[in-house]
C-alpha cells in the first residue's frame, strides 16, 4: 500500500515502512533505501520476541528476501510489509 | 477429569530466574530506526454496548460447537477439494476479519490429514471462537481466545519484559476488538495458544473458578522441561502485570496460583502430527473444571484418527465460511471456478495433491 501522492516526500536517502504484524498492530522503521531488508527484519523480530526464520515478510504478495533493498523492490514512503508467523506444528511436545 | 499438579522442581524455577536467553537486545544499527509501534484506529475497543442476541438466537439453539460423526455437508468435500488441489498462489488471503488478522492459502493447506497445522490456522480459529461467544448461552463462561505466541516465542526473560508487556498489551486490544468484549474484565477465561518446539498446547487462566491450566494433548509423566517452564511462567508473568493495571480484582484471583495440567482421557502418546487439532478441539469445547469436560474424541485409536481426519475438513469449512470472514463470498466463488475446470486435470492434481502441499510448505517455509 502506499501512501497518499499529495504527501509522498522526494526520494531521500531514507524511507519510512510500516510493518503489520498478525495481531494487526504496526511497527513503524526508517530504513536508508540502500539497506538490506535483512536488518529491517531483524529489528522487527527482536521487538516482537520472536525468530527471524518462524516471520515471513510479505510485500506485494510476495515473499521478501532479506539481501533484498528498498531501492531493489521501488518501495515508497509509507509502503506496508506483511509480518506472518510461519510456522506449523504437530506434536514432538514436552 | 483427573487434575495433575505440575509441583516438580523444574516446574518451579522462581519468577526472578531465566532461563539463559541466545541474544539480548542490541544496539539499532544506524542505517535503520524504530519509530513506533501503535495499533490502528480501526482496532480500537469498543466504546459502547453489543446488543445481546436474543435467547433463541443463542447456545443451545445455535450450534456452536463441531458435531464429530455428523454427517458430511457437500461444501465441506467441495472447499477441502479445492484446497488440497494446492493450486494458486501460495500467499493468496482467504481468511480476513475487520481488525485485519488475515490466513493464507498455504496456511490452510495444512488442513490436509496428518500434516503439521500451521499458526496462522489457529490464529483464525481464534477469531472465528472469539466472534461467536456472542452466542454462547447465558450461563457459559465468557471466554476469550487469544493468538498463537501473543507474546512473542523466543528470548523471552527478564530483560525484555516490557517488550512482552507491551506485545501483550496490543494484542489484546486487538483480540477484544474481534469478540463481544468491551475490556477484560468482562472475560472468564482467557486460552492462550502456545506453539513450542513444533507443539501446541494451551494455556489457560480461568478467572471465574480461578485456576491456571495448561491443556496438552500430549500424555507424559511428571516434570516439564526447563524451557517449556520457563514460556508458561514468563507469559504468566505477563499476564499478571497487565491484570495488575488493568483489574486489580482478577490479577487477586490468580496471583498466587500454579499452573496444573489437565490429564485427558482422549490424550495420546503416538501421534506426532494432531497436536494442532487437538488444540483448537480443546479452545472450542473446554468451559472450566466446573463442567464435565467431554471434546467427543475417543481415545487414542484408528477411530480416534479418522475423528481428526474428519475434524481437519470440518473446521476448515468453519473458519473459511465463518461470519468474521469477510473473504467467504470470494470464498465461493473460488471454489465454483475450481470446479469448472477440466475434470483431467482436477484428477490430475488430486493424485499429487498431498506431495504438492508438502513441496510447497516446504518451500514456503524456507
Amino acid at each position: 500500500m502506499s501512501a497518499n501522492d499529495v504527501d509522498k516526500k522526494p526520494a531521500g536517502e531514507h524511507i519510512n515502512l510500516k510493518v503489520k504484524g498478525q495481531d494487526g498492530t504496526e511497527v513503524f522503521f526508517k530504513i536508508k533505501r540502500s539497506t538490506q531488508l535483512k536488518k529491517l527484519m531483524n529489528a522487527y523480530c527482536d521487538r516482537q520476541s520472536v525468530e527471524i526464520n518462524s516471520i515471513a515478510f510479505l510485500f506485494d504478495g510476495r515473499r521478501l528476501r532479506a539481501e533484498q533493498t528498498p531501492d531493489e523492490l521501488e518501495m515508497e514512503e509509507g509502503d506496508e510489509i506483511d509480518a506472518m508467523l510461519h510456522q506449523t506444528g504437530g506434536g514432538f511436545g514436552f | 477429569m483427573v487434575v495433575d499438579k505440575t509441583e516438580k522442581e523444574e516446574d518451579q524455577i522462581p519468577f526472578t530466574q531465566d532461563e539463559k536467553s541466545e541474544s539480548e537486545k542490541q544496539p539499532a544499527p544506524l542505517d535503520i530506526v524504530f519509530i513506533e509501534k501503535e495499533i490502528p484506529k480501526h482496532i480500537k475497543p469498543k466504546s459502547t454496548r453489543l446488543t445481546k442476541p436474543s435467547e433463541a438466537l443463542r447456545s443451545p439453539y445455535k450450534e456452536r460447537v463441531v458435531q464429530l460423526h455428523e454427517k458430511k455437508h457437500t461444501i465441506e468435500a467441495r472447499i477441502a477439494d479445492w484446497i488440497f488441489s494446492a493450486n494458486g498462489d501460495i500467499w493468496e488471503p482467504l481468511f480476513k476479519t475487520a481488525s485485519g488478522r488475515t490466513t493464507r492459502r498455504i496456511a490452510l493447506e495444512t488442513f490436509y490429514p496428518n500434516e503439521y497445522l500451521h499458526a496462522g490456522v489457529i490464529t483464525s480459529w481464534s477469531a472465528v471462537l472469539n466472534s461467536e461467544e456472542l452466542y454462547r448461552s447465558s450461563d457459559s463462561r465468557a471466554r476469550l481466545f487469544g493468538l498463537c505466541n501473543m507474546m512473542g516465542g523466543y528470548n523471552l526473560s527478564k530483560k525484555r519484559e516490557e517488550f512482552m508487556l507491551e506485545n501483550f498489551r496490543l494484542n489484546m486490544q486487538s483480540i477484544l476488538c474481534d469478540s463481544p468484549f468491551s475490556s477484560i474484565k468482562a472475560v472468564e477465561m482467557l486460552f492462550l495458544p502456545i506453539l513450542q518446539d513444533k507443539h501446541f498446547y494451551l494455556l489457560i487462566f480461568d478467572f471465574k473458578t480461578p485456576a491456571i491450566e495448561i491443556v496438552d494433548n500430549m500424555k507424559y509423566k511428571g516434570k516439564l522441561k526447563a524451557k517449556h517452564a520457563t514460556r508458561v511462567r514468563m507469559m504468566t508473568k505477563v499476564l499478571l502485570s497487565y491484570l495488575k493495571k488493568e483489574s486489580p480484582k482478577m490479577y487477586a484471583n490468580i496471583k498466587d496460583l500454579e499452573p496444573t495440567r489437565l490429564e485427558l482421557p482422549w490424550g495420546t502418546t503416538n501421534n506426532f502430527a494432531d497436536c494442532g487439532v487437538f488444540a483448537m478441539r480443546h479452545m472450542e469445547t473446554y468451559h472450566g473444571k466446573n463442567r464435565r469436560w467431554d471434546c467427543g474424541l475417543s481415545t487414542e485409536s484408528k477411530t480416534q484418527s479418522d475423528e481428526l481426519a474428519d475434524l481437519r475438513l470440518k473446521y476448515l469449512r468453519k473458519i473459511l465460511l465463518a461470519d468474521i470472514n469477510m473473504l467467504r463470498d470470494q470464498v465461493k466463488s473460488k471454489v465454483e471456478e475450481f470446479e469448472k475446470l477440466d475434470k483431467a486435470e482436477m484428477d490430475e492434481m488430486r493424485v499429487n495433491a498431498h506431495k504438492r502441499i508438502r513441496e510447497r510448505t516446504k518451500e514456503a517455509l524456507g
